[in-house]
């Protein structure tokens, strides 16, 4: 593998996997939201972090300023200092500085500060002396300040105001409370870099972490697609694979309540219908070829066998009775004219007319089939339930073609049921839902001894017949052919012991299909 | 009789052989010409008693020659013969008046039992025998040729019968073999067999494509009736038409008439 294939790969993944796609697309949402809220939270982090600095701050500088105050008052200034530099020496405390009136630091555990003053404008003093007149009390805010050092050190100062009272004035050391409000500023600074490096150590396992779960997600997208997912598409992918193969035999097994589920029972029912209908062309395919194929046949058979029967019978009728020779030629004879009957029987199924289609309802066609059988039927002692659908619509097809289909099927019905003391015929008529059309529906039931399993296939195969010497083999399949030219199907249904059922379905009269076909007209 | 009784119009030599070895063993002479142009002048030539000729020929066929003898010799009677993927064509060839079809493939007695029954109707129209059946009022019939007829009944059911001409012919009726109910006929295949005392075989052509219902079981045990009184209770069947409306075209509508004359 070189480089540009190392590159090419995950491009190809994304192009041909769906979980691939999905997942990266998870990824990165989750990148983005886990950003967005991170920062939001480190943020507020930050505030709380220094909020808390400031309190605890805010604490020791009030704390520094109690412990100093009895030293204070007895003015003793080296126990002042002893407190301020114990205080100093706690860890992240910065320094210490006590400003007199004046600005000048008069307490400081660093000796070089003591003495210096500070500039008005400096960061200590702005916050109360930015005005004409000092500010005497001040907020939080304005009490705290940040700021980083030149070596790069990020320290909190806590600005605390050392107010005059009635006990300090007492001694020599402070005016009365009336002339000065306030004696000094005590300043206390802090480092940040502690709390600086747990935002630093905090942030980097929240990276981890979130990076860990970005993976986590994207293993548990990716497994989660590859078993609700890919297996299902792979399932139905195989199928289809199969079915473009030509495979119109291919089902979809399993046990899927869900949408799978529902497309592979929809693909069930497509392959089915594709198979039928496969087998509607064949089967027309093939009567076509048949047709055209018998005419051709008995176009040219028919001269050579006029020769060869009527040669045979004058040799027949010249050939002393009794004799081998007669019984030979009698042979010849009645298996040339078998020849006779069956290249007939191919020219009459070639001969299959166009239907005349105008407007009939098969309701009508059942009464006039039966009316005409009836004969016949009393004979074979069938009786006929007949159950028509009140108001069934018509249908577009050659009325007397609509008789021939159903008389057909009562006759073959009745003959399958010769010698049955309790031959009953059903033949009902419904309009229905099928395929998204309406059709009209006629069955003819049967309960005679029915068809077996092995030849149910080949029932509408033209000479395929039953009854031996008695049929032409060809009823059914004209049966089916006027059927076929009439835009229908039939079917053959035949569950042991409970006789045949033939279901013939054609679309019902639609004028508007048939303007929109024949505009002319 | 001076001339020669029938002449053979057949390209396929060995069924004009075979027809004319048939014809000329039963007694009947024969000349066989291969097409139509060369049938022309030997008509305009001889005196023929019939005319035997295949349907299919190089050139002219055999429905124009059938024409041309119609126009210029009406009493000679011609029997058309065809192979059975034409006999869509045995309608129009009774209405172009043809007297006879003869399908192949054909047997003996088939061939000689048609050619037989062609002569005698030959020498009839020549002799001007008066008819031999009273001739009868009937209602509407459509009629192939003069061979069988067609009535429309209630409910659309057609009654079939013999032919005026076709049933004059039939005194020596023996036998008469009906299909079968229930059996699917078509417009111009045989739908009757007879047979005759001097065992000479007959079909009666049905006129229509449809369902046996009903035969006239009569017939069986007086079969002399189909001769005598073909229009009414000699009928042959009843059938339920399958292409009515477009057949009938095929026919003639048209009232009984003297058979021969």
């Amino acid at each position: 593998m070189n480089f540009r294939d190392f590159l090419r790969f995950p491009v190809d993944l994304i192009r041909t996997r769906i979980a691939a796609r999905v997942t990266i697309a998870v990824s990165l949402v989750v990148v983005i939201m886990s950003g967005f809220f991170g920062t939001l939270v480190i943020h507020s982090y930050q505030r709380c972090a220094l909020r808390q600095t400031e309190q605890n701050a805010q604490l020791i500088s009030e704390t520094i300023k109690s412990a100093t105050r009895h030293a204070m008052m007895l003015n003793q200034s080296s126990h002042v200092n002893e407190i301020i530099a114990e205080i100093d020496r706690q860890p992240g405390i910065g320094d210490i500085r006590l400003f007199n009136k004046d600005g000048v630091v008069v307490y400081s555990p660093n000796s070089a500060a003591l003495g210096t003053v500070a500039d008005k404008s400096s960061d200590v003093c702005r916050n109360c002396h930015s005005g004409v007149d000092p500010i005497q009390h001040l907020t939080m805010p304005q009490q705290t300040r940040v700021f980083d050092t030149p070596d790069g050190e990020t320290y909190l100062g806590v600005i605390n105001p050392v107010y005059n009272a009635p006990s300090c004035s007492t001694t020599d050391c402070h005016p009365p409370v009336s002339e000065q409000a306030v004696l000094g500023v005590l300043d206390v600074t802090f480092s940040l870099e502690k709390s600086k490096a747990n935002l630093q150590t905090n942030l980097e396992k929240a990276g981890v972490l979130l990076v860990g779960a970005i993976i986590g997600i994207a293993f548990v997208i990716w497994l989660s697609l590859r078993y609700l997912v890919r297996r299902p598409v792979n399932y139905l992918l195989r199928a289809t694979e199969a079915v473009s193969h030509g495979d119109l035999t291919y089902r979809l097994e399993g046990q899927h309540r869900d949408e799978i589920g529902r497309l592979a029972e929809s693909f069930n029912e497509m392959t089915q219908s594709l198979q039928d209908a496969k087998a509607q062309i064949l089967r027309s395919n093939k009567l076509a070829s048949l047709g055209r194929l018998a005419a051709g046949v008995a176009h040219e058979i028919n001269n050579p066998l006029t020769g060869v029967l009527s040669f045979s019978s004058l040799l027949l009728k010249n050939a002393p009775e009794g004799t081998d020779e007669h019984e030979d030629l009698e042979t010849i004879v009645r298996e040339t004219k078998r020849c006779r009957t069956i290249v007939r029987g191919l020219l009459d199924f070639s001969r299959q007319v166009q239907p005349r289609k105008t407007r009939a309802c098969f309701n009508t066609a059942v009464r006039r089939a039966l009316e005409i059988v009836k004969n016949q039927l009393l004979v074979n002692k069938a009786s006929v339930n007949m159950d028509l659908e009140e108001e069934l619509p018509e249908v577009l097809a050659d009325s007397e073609q609509l008789v021939q289909l159903v008389l057909n099927l009562v006759v073959n019905a009745s003959d399958a049921m010769a010698g049955q003391s309790d031959a009953v015929i059903n033949v009902k008529t419904r309009l229905i839902r099928a395929e998204g059309q309406d059709v009209a529906e006629v069955t003819v039931c049967d309960n005679g001894p029915g068809i077996p399993a092995d030849i149910i296939e080949k029932v509408f195969d033209p000479f395929f017949s039953t009854k031996g010497n008695l049929g032409t083999g060809l009823g059914l399949s004209v049966v089916w052919g006027i059927v076929d030219e009439h835009g229908g199907t039939i079917t053959v249904d035949s569950p042991p012991g409970a006789g045949a059922c033939f279901t013939i379905r054609m679309p019902i009269y639609d004028a508007a299909a048939v303007a929109e076909k024949e505009p002319e007209s | 009789m001076t001339g020669t009784d029938i002449l053979i119009v057949e390209d396929e030599a060995v069924v004009g052989t075979a027809a004319q070895r048939i014809l000329t063993r039963s007694g009947v002479s024969v000349q066989v010409v291969t097409d139509v142009e060369s049938a022309r002048p030997l008509l305009n030539e001889q005196t023929f008693r019939a005319i035997l000729s295949d349907l299919m020929l190089p050139g002219a066929s055999g429905l124009d020659l059938l024409q041309e003898v119609r126009s210029g010799q009406p009493d000679l009677p011609f029997v058309l013969m065809t192979g059975y993927a034409t006999v869509e064509n045995v309608a129009a060839a009774f209405k172009h008046g043809a007297f006879d079809i003869l399908p192949k493939p054909f047997d003996l007695v088939e061939l000689i039992g048609t050619m037989r029954r062609t002569l005698r109707f030959s020498d009839r129209i020549r002799s001007s025998e008066p008819p031999a059946i009273e001739p009868e009022t009937t209602g509407d019939r459509y009629f192939m040729g003069e061979h069988s007829w067609a009535e429309i009944e209630a409910d659309g059911v057609v009654r079939i019968g013999a032919g005026e001409t076709f049933a004059g012919l039939l005194e020596d009726l023996d036998w008469v073999e009906l299909p079968e109910k229930g059996n699917d006929l078509r417009q111009g295949t045989r739908a009757v067999r007879l047979l005759s005392k001097n065992e000479e075989f007959y079909r009666v052509w049905s006129p229509l494509t449809g369902t046996v219902l009903d035969v006239n079981e009569e017939l069986m045990s007086r079969p002399d009736m189909l001769h005598q009184r073909p229009a009414t209770d000699g009928w042959l069947l009843r059938m339920y038409p399958e292409r009515l409306s477009a057949e009938l075209e095929e026919l003639t509508k048209r009232e009984w008439r003297n058979p021969i004359a």
